[in-house]
């Protein structure tokens, strides 16, 4: 009897084992994270598991998804796991049947409250939206409403809602955190606030000194400030809007061992820290921030409700290019 | 004799004009009649709204402005190169043509980099205006100035084929009778070559129309549309759903295309002037002190647009971060040595332009020497149905030909049941039927030129098509089959217009990275990038110019742009590429079974090349002058 239960136990492990091992083939990421950082990711991935060859494609949250949609109603789609930036996006794709849950993962260090409760999705890192100016900008921010002055006329790039899926978050945040609600947008139309495209638009119109002001994701302008950027961040009064980069497996992947294996690595320590070590906050609250950013203690950030955001996804970007034109 | 041979290559020729050509053209009428059909009304609607309004309106103005500033420059480059002594001719005119052939994004980009308050140049120069500034090249000005720049020598091409055919006669008439110059440019040149003026002029339009890259960086990001960015950003952020009307749109730009291209061959085939090309124009202007100062002059203006630019591109690249100012402390070569290519997107574009581009260069080339045989020997009459058919897909914009390329592909092929939507073939299906106009052209035109009489005596030596084609035509039409195809491949290595709407997960072409690499903030990455792919196009320009000699005229477009150079070589008129060669033909090969033919023939293929225009062929040399030539589209 004892043999046995040994025996048995010796099989599990085998089988856990070989699961292990079985993570192997190739393995296709659709990202928005920027080029460099995706590429440093899947190369660390990779170092960490030399079977697994992953490829991936990078564009905007809006158009890798217009493409990642347009594939799966089509039948097919060579995405087996999707790293993108916001979570109400994550939501539709699972309300929508096209995700994996994946109960097992280890997420025992995280907050609950940022989880999924399905484990369809699982925050990566804590990514917000700030102000971002000009070093030799005559003023220097410290609050959403100061973008509203005159000393910002015509002086204000944002990144469009239309292509961005942080900025539609942070829209939604704004006007329902904002009192002038969706008034504060059009006050900033009115100011000559200029938005389209993402957010690598809003930095390269402020650091190449086109525009002075900016909304814009934190991590670009900290990071190109430490290369030697005109830059500066500030994380403005009233709070920031957050998103998570969450990354999910779709349902229809080819090679869900190896898909498992990409979001362990991505929530394991080793994994944050190499997010904090591209420069961004980490999701993980033991794993230290980078260099210029404040405690996370110290971060405000404006409440959101996913939910609610989902359901008004459309009208608020019909709202956002009526006001702004359809950028 | 020969038309009972070489059926299965006439066969070959038809199918792939057919598939290449025709098809996707097919495709878009059948998209138009199944709107007019059904959803006319919806079509209207969309047609009229608002944005798509705009958007025409931003299209037709940018593409108007662009125009004349294209026809004025490059009209008055052509002229000045034509009509002048100048020591630096041909070096002028490689440049000139270098900045049509390096990729309008990178253009695009150079320009923008190069104003703006954080431009390396000015603030080297310490005369950057102040931060706050907004940069003078995103907008309508800056999108026509540059578009204006990047299509001049288009226009400069078209109005040399013109010049070429000006009989010398005539302007030394002009100026026995005492003449001067001005008189001369103005009063004989300037007439004679207005239909070609004028069809300059369409075509930079519809270069204008079509024009993807400059409007997607210079004006998307400040909110201007036109209607192919408008389309782009319909299939990019509304995924396949969008297809009909974006299919809507391009045919809207179809139609723009469309009516000045027949305008423009209409006017060409008509060509009411008599223009022999025995004697074509030379330089005539010889004062040293005039045409030192215009040389210097077109230098200055060169440098100034299109050395100053992408030296600009350099400097961006050399700093770390965007908005650092370039210095001594602050240069790198980082983007060069290591993060640019550590990233696979970049490796991977470059592998897939190379291979993309190189392969339907290759099949393009293939087929140019079997479509020219064919339609000089088994389909001679059909040659006025077949060569617009394969001008087509190469006349209309880029963004109309890959939406064509979707609709025909978006579903499984019939029998096979698979589909190439999605994967790299559907590219490279694109590439070959809106490039095959570019690899046929030079060798429809040598392969015309061709003495039969040595084709002639292998056929009686027995020789069968498969020989003589690889054995006697091939080696004679080699250069124009290479110049072709060259010029096939660094056309679609620089493209971005097809791929940005048909790439897919691992199928990213440089434009395509060029484009995503901008979006994503990394403007250094960005500018190494297009450094890269403008030092090879650049170098395989050289690579040409250096070969040159083994060229047929004609087939650099740079060295239409200097009639004339070639002292001798253009006494024996028309310009017939091939000809060169012809004189001392060879046995290719000890095995050939044509090869006492071809020794045997040697002689009178000399004797008749001077007899040949009056005595075989009376009427090919009105062909060669009233087939429309030149032209270069983006």
């Amino acid at each position: 009897m004892h043999i046995l239960r040994t025996l048995l136990a010796g099989a599990a492990l085998v089988a856990a084992a070989s699961t292990a091992m079985a993570a192997e083939g190739t393995l296709t990421l659709y990202t928005s994270q920027p080029n460099n950082d995706a590429q440093q990711t899947v190369d660390a991935f990779m170092a960490k598991h030399p079977d697994i060859k992953v490829t991936f494609v990078r564009d905007g949250t809006t158009k890798i998804m217009a493409r990642l949609r347009a594939e799966l109603e089509a039948g097919s789609t060579p995405a087996d796991v999707l790293l993108i930036a916001d979570n109400v996006t994550m939501e539709g794709m699972s309300r929508d049947g096209y995700l994996m849950a994946y109960p097992e993962a280890d997420v025992s260090a995280y907050d609950e409250g940022i989880q999924d409760p399905e484990r369809m999705w699982f925050p990566t890192k804590l990514i917000t939206t700030g102000i971002v100016y000009n070093t030799a900008a005559p003023m220097k921010p410290a609050s959403w409403k100061d973008l509203l002055t005159d000393e910002t006329k015509g002086q204000i790039a944002m990144p469009s809602p239309l292509t961005s899926g942080a900025a539609l978050i942070h829209t939604k945040t704004m006007v329902s955190n904002m009192e002038e609600g969706w008034g504060y947008y059009e006050t900033l139309a009115a100011n000559g606030a200029q938005a389209s495209g993402g957010n690598g638009g809003v930095l390269k119109a402020v650091a190449g000194g086109e525009k002075l002001y900016g909304m814009v994701v934190e991590f670009l302008p900290i990071r190109e400030k430490a290369k030697g950027a005109p830059v500066d961040f500030v994380f403005p009064e009233e709070g920031v809007s957050a998103i998570s980069e969450p990354v999910a497996i779709l349902s229809n992947t080819k090679n869900p061992d190896a898909a498992k294996a990409f979001v362990d690595f991505l929530i394991s320590r080793e994994g944050q820290e190499l997010a904090a070590s591209q420069g961004y906050m980490p999701a993980h609250p033991e794993v230290s921030p980078p260099e210029g950013f404040p405690p996370l203690s110290d971060i405000r950030v404006m409440a959101f409700d996913p939910a609610a955001a989902l359901e008004s996804a459309e009208a608020d970007k019909d709202r956002f290019a009526t006001i702004f034109g359809q950028n | 004799m020969f038309e009972r041979e070489g059926g299965g290559i006439a066969l070959i020729a038809i199918s792939a004009v057919c598939l290449f050509c025709l098809a996707p053209m097919l495709q878009l009428a059948f998209a138009a009649a199944r709107v007019l059909q059904s959803g006319a009304a919806d079509a209207f609607a969309l047609l009229t709204g608002p944005t798509i309004m705009r958007a025409i309106f931003n299209t037709l103005a940018i593409a108007t402005g662009s125009t004349v500033l294209a026809v004025i420059l490059g009209g008055t480059v052509a002229v000045a190169l034509a009509t002048m002594t100048m020591q630096t001719r041909r070096a002028l005119a490689f440049l000139f043509v270098l900045s049509l052939m390096v990729a309008p994004q990178v253009s695009a980009l150079a320009f923008k980099t190069l104003a703006g308050p954080s431009s390396p140049i000015l603030n080297t120069l310490g005369i950057a205006p102040p931060p706050g500034t907004p940069n003078p090249m995103l907008g309508y000005g800056g999108i026509i100035l540059v578009m204006g720049l990047h299509h001049a020598p288009l226009v400069a091409i078209t109005v040399a084929t013109g010049l070429v055919r000006i009989p010398r006669s005539l302007v030394e008439a002009a100026r026995i009778d005492g003449a001067r110059h001005f008189a001369i440019v103005t009063g004989i040149i300037m007439p004679v070559i207005r239909l070609n003026i004028l069809s300059a002029i369409l075509l930079a339009f519809v270069a204008g129309v079509g024009n993807f890259g400059i409007p997607a960086l210079l004006g998307l990001p400040v909110g201007i549309i036109t209607l192919p960015t408008m389309v782009y950003r319909q299939l990019a952020s509304f995924g396949r759903g969008a297809i009909d009307d974006a299919a809507l749109v391009s045919l809207l730009i179809a139609a723009m295309a469309g009516i000045a291209v027949i305008a423009s061959s209409w006017l060409m085939a008509r060509r009411d002037v008599r223009t022999e090309t025995e004697h074509g124009l030379e330089p005539f202007i010889h004062r040293p002190a005039f045409a030192r100062s215009v040389e210097i002059l077109l230098w200055a203006f060169f440098a100034a647009t299109i050395l100053l630019p992408l030296a600009s591109l350099v400097a961006t690249s050399l700093v770390p971060a965007y908005g650092v100012t370039l210095s001594l402390e602050s240069i790198t070569f980082a983007q060069y040595t290591g993060t640019m290519w550590q990233q696979a997107l970049i490796r991977r574009a470059f592998a897939n332009s190379l291979t993309f581009a190189g392969g339907a260069a290759a099949v393009l080339a293939v087929l140019s020497l079997l479509i020219a045989y064919a339609l000089d020997r088994r389909l001679s009459r059909a040659r006025m149905v077949i060569l617009p058919v394969i001008e087509m897909p190469y006349a209309l914009p880029g963004v109309v030909v890959a939406i064509a390329c979707i609709l025909l592909f978006v579903k499984p092929l019939p029998f096979a049941g698979v589909t190439i939507y999605g994967t790299a073939w559907i590219i490279v299906f694109a590439y070959m039927a809106s490039f095959l106009a570019v690899a046929a052209k030079p060798v429809v035109a040598a392969v015309a030129s061709l003495e039969r009489d040595v084709e002639e005596a292998a056929l009686l030596d027995g020789a069968r098509v498969t020989a003589r084609l690889t054995q006697i035509i091939l080696p004679l039409v080699l250069p124009a089959i290479a110049a072709g195809g060259v010029m096939a491949f660094l056309l679609a290595f620089n493209e971005l217009t097809i791929s940005a709407l048909l790439w897919s997960a691992g199928t990213e072409t440089l434009g395509v990275a060029l484009l995503n690499l901008e979006d994503a903030g990394l403007a250094t990455e960005a500018a190494a990038l297009a450094v890269v792919a403008t030092g090879v196009v650049a170098t395989l320009m050289a690579l040409l110019e250096a070969a040159s000699r083994h060229l047929p005229e004609n087939a650099l477009p740079w060295r239409q742009l200097c009639p004339g150079t070639g002292a001798g070589t253009r006494q024996a008129a028309p310009v017939l590429p091939g000809r060169r060669t012809a004189i001392p033909v060879r046995s290719p090969g000890g095995d050939c079974a044509a090869g006492r033919a071809c020794l045997l023939l040697e002689a009178s293929a000399r004797d008749s090349l001077r007899h040949r225009d009056q005595a075989r062929q009376p009427n090919r040399h009105v062909q060669q002058a009233r087939r429309p030539q030149g032209g270069l589209r983006l």
